[in-house]
């Protein structure tokens, strides 16, 4: 593969869509080519951190909150 | 009270009852409110428990879950017309998505110091720039954890949308937020 097409699929690679065989041949190219592997970086260590700070649990009284719902319903 | 239940009204209860916290999460970051996200979060499991007698086992219930939220939100929106026409800015936006490059031109250490300086309000401001159907396909899948085919679904639009909303919304954050913090000097 290519750079271009790396780096076309790359999106696509750190959101585990593409087949095995390309996943493949993209993880050789990585461990070949640092300007792609540095893209690679990037990215996912972006994904990553912005998954870390926005991710929030529910606040115990919605939960509780949705259990009073779930027995209500059940008697309806 | 009748506190005995089915085994399948169980089963169902304990699939869809197990995404609250990624439902809320979802609201959250579509309203910005949190009063607002936990009235949406509600509304969905009324909606999911009176659907109870039509939903067959093995439907995937979360992407089914987080679809009803989503139209729920929406059909809010439009009932409330807040956001009845797109506004010059907004459209601007939508055209910049368009052009933007695939990543910020950031070597090793200045991403380091990129990501190290990255602050909560600064990714939910820059989410909140997005338009509603590419935030949505970013959270779905970097938050969530959907795959492009669920996204699909609970977006209603083909795969090759999917893709292509969360490539330009990826990319849009990631040149948004660097140049946010090249202009302010975040230290």
């Amino acid at each position: 593969m290519s750079c271009n097409e790396i780096l076309d699929m790359l999106h696509d690679y750190i959101s585990n869509e593409v087949s095995k065989a390309d996943a493949e041949s993209i993880h050789r190219h990585l461990q070949d080519c640092p300007d792609c592997h540095d893209m690679y970086t990037q990215l996912s260590e972006f994904v990553t951190r912005m998954r870390e700070l926005v991710k929030v649990s529910a606040p115990v009284h919605l939960h509780e909150r949705i259990n009073s719902l779930r027995k209500a319903d059940r008697i309806k | 009270m009748n506190s005995e239940i089915s085994s399948d009204r169980k089963l169902f209860e304990d699939e869809v009852i197990q995404y609250l916290n990624g439902l809320y999460c979802y609201a959250l970051n579509l309203s910005r409110n949190e009063e607002e996200a936990q009235d949406l979060v509600q509304e969905t499991y009324e909606r999911a428990l009176k659907s109870y007698r039509q939903y067959r086992l093995g439907t995937n219930a979360r992407a089914w879950l987080f679809a009803i939220l989503r139209n729920t939100f929406l059909n809010i929106r439009r009932q409330a017309q807040k956001n009845p026409v797109k506004t010059r800015f907004e459209e601007q936006e939508e055209i910049a998505l368009a052009t933007i490059p695939v990543t910020p031109p950031l070597g090793t250490d200045p991403q380091k110091e990129f990501l190290r300086k990255l602050l909560v309000k600064d990714i939910k401001n820059a989410l909140n720039r997005l338009p509603e159907e590419f935030k949505s396909a970013v959270i779905l899948c970097d938050i969530e954890g959907f795959s492009y085919k669920e996204i699909a679904s609970v977006l209603s639009v083909p795969i090759g949308t999917v893709r292509s909303r969360i490539h330009r919304g990826r990319a849009y954050l990631q040149k948004m937020l660097y140049e946010w913090q090249k202009r302010y000097g975040r230290k």
